[in-house]
């Protein structure tokens, strides 16, 4: 039998303390550590969201344009899935070439607009005229076009023909924008049910906040407030527009 | 001797281990889109996410790992810096991925 003296209990009793102490920081540390990195980027999060109600009456569509391999892939990481749990159907494409997959794009737009009553449009490119592409299509099935976001530097002055052509609401870029930081912000309040004037004021918040910490970090050699001038997107039409809304 | 100091080198594997995720990164937009890839677009959203999603959670059970043999078998003032140097940087990248991950899966 083994001769347990006090001793010895109390260097088992200390030896189990010390283990769930060490089992609790190892479980505790990386929590905490994950809500820093929530904290670092800047947004809230969205769990155990629902989706806003009539999802079967909507349709995306997303393009990208031919950049490097890594943008591409960031663009379909972030975008791919959101567009498939908030509408009912969704087509993504990745250009390989300035100017190709017209056909495709604009053959999938049609069925888009001939089976669902509001379409959204995610260009993002940069500096483009996909607006080219659409004025061909019949006026009666461009008026179900909703929402046109469209990241190209200098392309917010697109937004009256845009309208013009039939969508409610156009949001652009006034300049030579980086308008990656906004449209994180903006497509992922405005799929969980902020309007679209609320998701970009959160959308421009949001990126001015990234910009002044890149300024800050690069010790001044960036110049946020230019950054944020050639950024700063702005919305057209309908702003009170929610993603359960219909045109 | 291995034994003996086990916990420490599974210290340094575990940052060590950072650069899995930093190759995928670098190697999968490639697979997907330079030319003459290799994998369709339809298929690259799910790899990469189950990718990124495995490599962000063994760095995460690694790392755990690594601290609590650190915590439970080395004196204090020697586990505490390794923790600090080795196992929060770890920590920090895999919480980065898996958030990122989580994301893209557009549950947060």
């Amino acid at each position: 039998m083994e001769d347990n003296t006090p001793d010895t209990e109390t260097e088992e009793k200390c030896s189990r303390g010390k283990a769930v102490r060490a089992m609790a920081v190892s479980l505790i540390l990386p929590c905490v550590l994950y809500a820093a990195i929530i904290a670092a980027a800047g947004d809230r999060i969205f769990p155990f969201s629902k989706v806003p109600p009539g999802r079967e009456y909507r349709a995306a569509l997303a393009i990208r344009d031919d950049v490097i391999p890594f943008f591409k892939w960031g663009t379909l990481l972030f975008t791919k899935r959101h567009l498939q749990k908030f509408y009912g159907a969704s087509w993504y494409f990745t250009q390989a070439r300035r100017g190709d997959g017209e056909a495709e794009f604009v053959a999938a737009l049609t069925e888009a607009l001939e089976h669902y009553p509001a379409v959204d449009l995610y260009l993002l490119a940069h500096t483009n005229k996909y607006l080219n592409w659409l004025e061909p299509l019949p006026e009666t099935l461009r008026r179900r076009l909703r929402f046109v976001y469209n990241t190209g530097c200098h392309n917010q002055g697109q937004g009256q023909d845009w309208l013009a052509l039939g969508a409610d609401t156009y949001i652009g870029h006034p300049g030579k924008s980086q308008s990656p930081f906004f449209y994180f912000f903006l497509l992922r309040h405005w799929l969980h049910g902020a309007s679209l004037g609320e998701a970009l004021e959160i959308g421009n918040r949001g990126m001015k906040t990234k910009f002044r910490q890149v300024e800050w970090l690069s010790g001044g050699r960036y110049d946020a407030g230019h950054a944020l001038r050639e950024s700063a997107a702005s919305c057209l039409g309908n702003e009170h527009l929610r993603l359960e809304d219909l045109p | 001797m291995i034994r003996n100091y086990g916990h420490f080198l599974l210290a340094f594997a575990v940052l060590l281990f950072q650069v899995f995720p930093g190759i995928f990164i670098y190697v999968a937009p490639g697979l997907a889109y330079a030319p003459g890839h290799s994998l369709v677009e339809a298929r690259a959203w799910t790899v990469s996410i189950a990718g990124l999603a495995c490599l962000a959670l063994a760095g995460l059970l690694l790392t755990s790992a690594a601290s609590y043999r650190l915590l439970t078998r080395s004196r204090a003032v020697i586990a505490w810096p390794m923790v600090l140097f080795f196992c929060v940087p770890a920590w920090l990248l895999s919480v980065f991925y898996l958030h990122a991950v989580l994301v893209f899966l557009a549950w947060v």
